[in-house]
């Protein structure tokens, strides 16, 4: 089989994966959906992360999407609540063949492990604002934007190797 | 959960580490690489070529010259970190892969850095023109309609939040060296329950008869 026909269910992959993509985004973006569903889901991520620093001890007050510490504020805004780590596992998913049941799973606990590791993401990010604000926008830019999203890619890759029903490709 | 997981996770973060090196500090030199990349494909709109692009460390500093700042104006400004930020995403995954350094694989990954300036470009130029089509006040309502204005708004956004990992997996995804992953092939012959075993291939099927 040649180059291009072996290139074909990666580029369909890819396609679909991209459209699904600028569906959700276009999506969340919207008005009402912004409104009703992603602030809302983001205050929820900033309670979770005031909670999670009280635990901890720290200083911590909450107005909407907005954490304050004594020195420091964050304001969580998309891109930083989850649904953008979320969004990328669940277009990928959806581009991938496979049953809806076993999207659903790999959906579902994938965007659980998201959301749990997106909390020590803000909560760190608000800790290193506080105490180390020097470090904060490397870290905030480098390292957890990519760490999300890598988790995301991971939770892809080991679910379409362990419940994905149907082969991209037949060997040639 | 794959076996290997340990390996991978090693290899995984050395890659991690080193694009995060890399990002950091090849910065201010890859600016003056992507600065007149950019204003070239943004000048490709424009008749006569109008735009400015100058790198100032990690900046890019960016001018017109038939519109006229007033001295208190703020002048605009990219920050190229917040688009490049994906590099270190590709080079992670890249490295994660089992024999990360065998030919195939690093030249799909050189394939894909490259193929990645032509993403940071066009994230430099939805960048400019959101600018344009927003911060300019009375010039920016002459020259762009509510469509233009809503649409280059978004653009920015669309590439902070999920274009510029898309992009980076997508490129992965296309240039890695390793065949497409398929359930059967990785679930080390396992079937799910109910499941129709997968048949064998026909010249294996051939032979059997």
């Amino acid at each position: 089989m040649g180059m291009a026909s072996s290139r074909k269910p990666g580029l369909v992959f890819v396609a679909r994966f991209f459209l699904a993509l600028i569906v959700f985004y276009v999506v969340a973006a919207l008005g009402p959906v912004n409104d009703h569903v992603i602030v809302p889901f983001t205050e929820l991520v900033v309670r979770g992360t005031a909670f999670l620093l009280r635990s901890a001890h720290q200083s911590i007050d909450v107005a909407g999407t907005v954490i304050r510490t004594p020195h420091f504020a964050l304001d969580v805004r998309n891109g930083c609540n989850g649904v953008e780590a979320m969004m990328v596992l669940a277009a990928a998913t959806l581009a991938f063949p496979a049953t809806f049941r076993s999207r659903l799973a790999g959906l579902l606990a994938g965007c659980v492990a998201i959301q749990i590791l997106n909390l020590v993401r803000v909560a760190s990010l608000v800790w290193l604002g506080e105490h180390h604000r020097q470090f904060f926008d490397f870290v905030h830019v480098g390292v957890w934007q990519s760490i999300v999203i890598l988790a995301a890619v991971a939770m892809f890759i080991v679910w379409s190797r362990t419940f994905a029903e149907k082969p991209l490709a037949t060997p040639s | 959960m794959p076996k290997n997981l340990s390996p991978l996770l090693l290899r995984g973060s050395i890659g991690f580490l080193i694009g995060l090196a890399v990002w950091a500090g090849l910065s201010v030199p890859y600016t003056r690489l992507l600065a007149p990349l950019s204003e070239a494909a943004i000048r490709l709109g424009e008749q006569p070529p109008v735009t400015y692009i100058t790198p100032q460390g990690s900046l890019m500093m960016i001018d017109r010259t038939d519109v006229s700042l007033s001295p208190s104006s703020v002048r605009l400004a990219v920050e190229s970190t917040d688009i490049t930020f994906n590099f270190i995403l590709l080079m992670t995954l890249f490295a994660a892969r089992a024999r990360a350094l065998t030919d195939r694989n690093v030249l799909g990954f050189l394939c894909a850095a490259a193929a990645l300036v032509f993403v940071h470009v066009a994230g430099v130029v939805a960048f400019v023109k959101a600018d344009y089509a927003m911060n300019l006040g009375a010039w920016s309502a002459a020259h762009y309609g509510v469509v233009a204005r809503n649409f280059w708004e978004a653009a920015p956004r669309f590439y902070s939040v999920v274009g510029a990992n898309g992009s980076a997996v997508a490129l992965w995804w296309l240039l890695r060296e390793s065949s497409f992953p398929t359930a059967r092939s990785s679930s080390s012959g396992r079937t799910r329950k109910g499941a129709e075993a997968p048949r064998p291939h026909k010249a294996a099927r051939r032979r059997i008869a």
